[in-house]
């Protein structure tokens, strides 16, 4: 019985055997024409390398050499293995002999719209070459609880730095409102796996990219009905492109009165406005207490932190270099020892405040051109020379 | 041998290019008749045309000049950088160039541009225009940073505003010039700011005069200048 059941079992082995290898290479098959297709169909995106995260939100791919978008311009975005944007593709040391400086922020540090070496870090990268490394971890749309959490990341991952220099933004103020529910998830492996398999889906497979854009675009359209301020091109003078990424970060916000509502999205103007100042001082408070937060975790780590604030259009064109926002975060400094640098007075002078924007502006945008950078980076300069000098007395 | 085996592939991708190129074309022609709100749309447009192909020199210094025309002065300038890196010796890029950094008041910057240009095509009439009409506005320019300077520490600052923006107005500058004269109009009389309000929304329901309705308002707070 057993010697006649024996070649029975055999040939049943064999068609197991080759179900499960045809199967296998049927599923090659279709990955591999998936991944063809996804070449012909998936169009080149400006946006390709920027990623969510389980841990700090979101931020940038890490080893990416690409172009970006920003308004009408198109920039060189490359970024180091720790997913932070600069000049070239390498592979950052966790642990170098010189100090060094971590620039934190948002669009504004990651320098939107102009390329790397015209922005104000990479300008102080070149400057301050040989006195101190500069790495910039910026991304748009981050504040100070994304800033936080990356700096955490970042510490863990066992990253050395010297000094974090922080630049808030007036933004900052909607975007913790935003971000105040979103919880890190834990730190492991097959996160680390999940997310970067998706990156790469997301760019190659034709499958995974269509199903990704019609829910891109079926969010995209949800919130411009909820913020009824929109039109499907943005608002006028808005590009379009900068409007998909706005939609994109009030995903799990869901207080639709206050999306609905055109002041909450000109939050430039929010503490100017009696209504919106109460929203402004929240925002600013959560701010403060993840700076507060940073500032703990910075001593722990024997590491320097100072924060600055930068003025938007409407404020330059209000012409006060000390006004209400620059008073609470530099009165919040002062009381919790934290050196602060106001870079309203730089963009806030005797010039009219239309040549101002003009001169160091993208067009209709809050963000900086290459000489306005240069007038950061100049001040920078200035300031951590400063800081050399007393050090040294 | 090796270039024969691989020729049909060469050939495909040569296609390809070439295919790509005239739609990154057509696209650039549809748009030109686009409307202010598509801006940004005609902009990344040119822009995307110089970034990939730019080969075609002529063409693409029509694009700088497009992005030049609907005022994206910085993109005019990268665009430039990204041609001057296959073209270094085209004269009339340093010209381009030297206009966006002129448009953007950065005339240190704007006269080396077109100083170059003029020194590689020394006979051409519009560079050496070019040049001259903005050394010109460098001496208004530098007159404006002065007025800046005596703003700080003048008691009255209405007759430097008002000497400000006529200097604007003298540059092209009108947003500029509205904004000094809002800031005049709120020094005198409440009368003063009725006047402004009132010819600001006649500016705006015709742009074709700006020069003109401009000119009206100075005329007007001219006469003010001396009283208090």
């Amino acid at each position: 019985m057993v010697k006649k059941s024996q070649p029975a079992n055999i040939e049943s082995t064999q068609k197991k055997g080759s179900f499960w290898s045809q199967l296998l290479i049927s599923l090659l098959i279709v990955v591999a024409l998936d991944i063809i297709a996804g070449f012909i169909i998936i169009p080149q995106s400006y946006t390709s390398f920027r990623t969510p995260h389980y841990f700090y939100h979101h931020g940038l791919q890490s080893d990416q050499d690409t172009w970006a978008a920003w308004g009408s311009s198109l920039y060189p975005v490359k970024t180091n293995s720790l997913g932070m944007v600069d000049s070239a593709v390498y592979e950052v040391d966790l642990v170098t002999k010189n100090p060094r400086l971590l620039i934190l922020g948002d669009s504004h540090s990651e320098g939107v719209g102009v390329p790397y070496e015209k922005t104000f870090s990479g300008l102080l990268s070149k400057s301050m070459k040989g006195d101190m490394d500069v790495l910039n971890a910026s991304c748009i749309s981050y504040s100070p609880k994304i800033e936080y959490l990356k700096a955490q990341f970042l510490f863990e991952k066992g990253l050395q730095v010297d000094h974090i220099f922080l630049l808030i933004d007036i933004s900052d103020m909607q975007n913790e409102l935003v971000y105040e529910n979103f919880q890190p998830q834990n730190r492991s492996w097959a996160n680390e796996a999940w997310y970067s398999t998706k990156f790469f889906l997301k760019n190659h497979s034709s499958v995974f990219y269509l199903v990704n854009s019609i829910i891109d675009k079926r969010e995209t359209r949800k919130f411009l009905e909820k913020a009824k301020f929109f039109n499907e091109e943005g608002v006028v003078g808005t590009p379009a492109n900068s409007l998909g990424l706005y939609a994109s970060f009030f995903r799990g916000f869901d207080d639709n009165v206050l999306l609905s509502n055109p002041q909450f999205h000109g939050v430039g103007e929010w503490y100017y406005n009696e209504r919106f100042k109460k929203l402004a001082d929240r925002g600013i408070e959560l701010g403060q207490e993840y700076i507060l937060k940073l500032k703990a975790m910075c001593e722990e780590k024997k590491v320097g932190l100072t924060i600055s604030v930068h003025p938007w259009h409407y404020q330059i064109l209000n012409g006060n270099a000390h006004d209400y926002y620059v008073e609470k975060w530099e009165s919040f400094a002062n009381k919790n020892n934290i050196d602060f640098v106001n870079l309203f007075p730089l963009f806030i002078d005797s010039q009219n405040p239309v040549i101002t924007t003009k001169m160091f502006f993208i067009k209709d945008d809050n963000h900086w051109n290459e000489f306005g950078h240069a007038k950061v980076a100049n001040r920078l300069e200035r300031y951590f020379q400063q800081q050399k000098n007393s050090a040294i007395k | 041998m090796r270039l024969m085996r691989h020729l049909p592939v060469l050939i495909v991708i040569f296609f390809f290019s070439c295919d790509a190129e005239n739609t990154s074309r057509k696209k650039i022609a549809s748009l030109q008749n686009a409307d202010q709100n598509q801006k940004y749309q005609v902009g990344m447009a040119c822009m995307q045309y110089i970034s990939r192909y730019g080969e075609d020199l002529a063409y693409s210094k029509t694009l700088v000049k497009k992005l030049i025309e609907i005022g994206f002065f910085a993109e005019a300038i990268y665009a430039v950088e990204l041609l001057l890196e296959k073209f270094p010796g085209d004269p009339e890029l340093f010209y381009l160039r030297g206009t966006a950094y002129r448009n953007q008041h950065q005339y240190d910057f704007a006269l080396k541009d077109l100083n170059h240009a003029l020194k590689l095509q020394p006979a051409n009439n519009t560079f050496s225009t070019g040049l001259r009409s903005a050394q010109e506005e460098l001496v208004t320019w530098n007159e404006i940073q002065s007025l800046n300077e005596t703003l700080t520490t003048s008691a009255d600052s209405f007759d430097v505003l008002f000497q400000r923006a006529e200097k604007f107005l003298a540059i092209r500058q009108y947003d500029a010039v509205l904004f000094d004269l809002g800031a005049i109009s709120k020094m005198r009389t409440t009368a003063d700011s009725i006047y402004f309000n009132q010819k600001v929304s006649e500016l705006y329901k015709d742009t074709q005069r700006p020069v003109e309705k401009l000119s009206e308002m100075l005329e007007y707070f001219r006469g003010l200048k001396g009283t208090k």
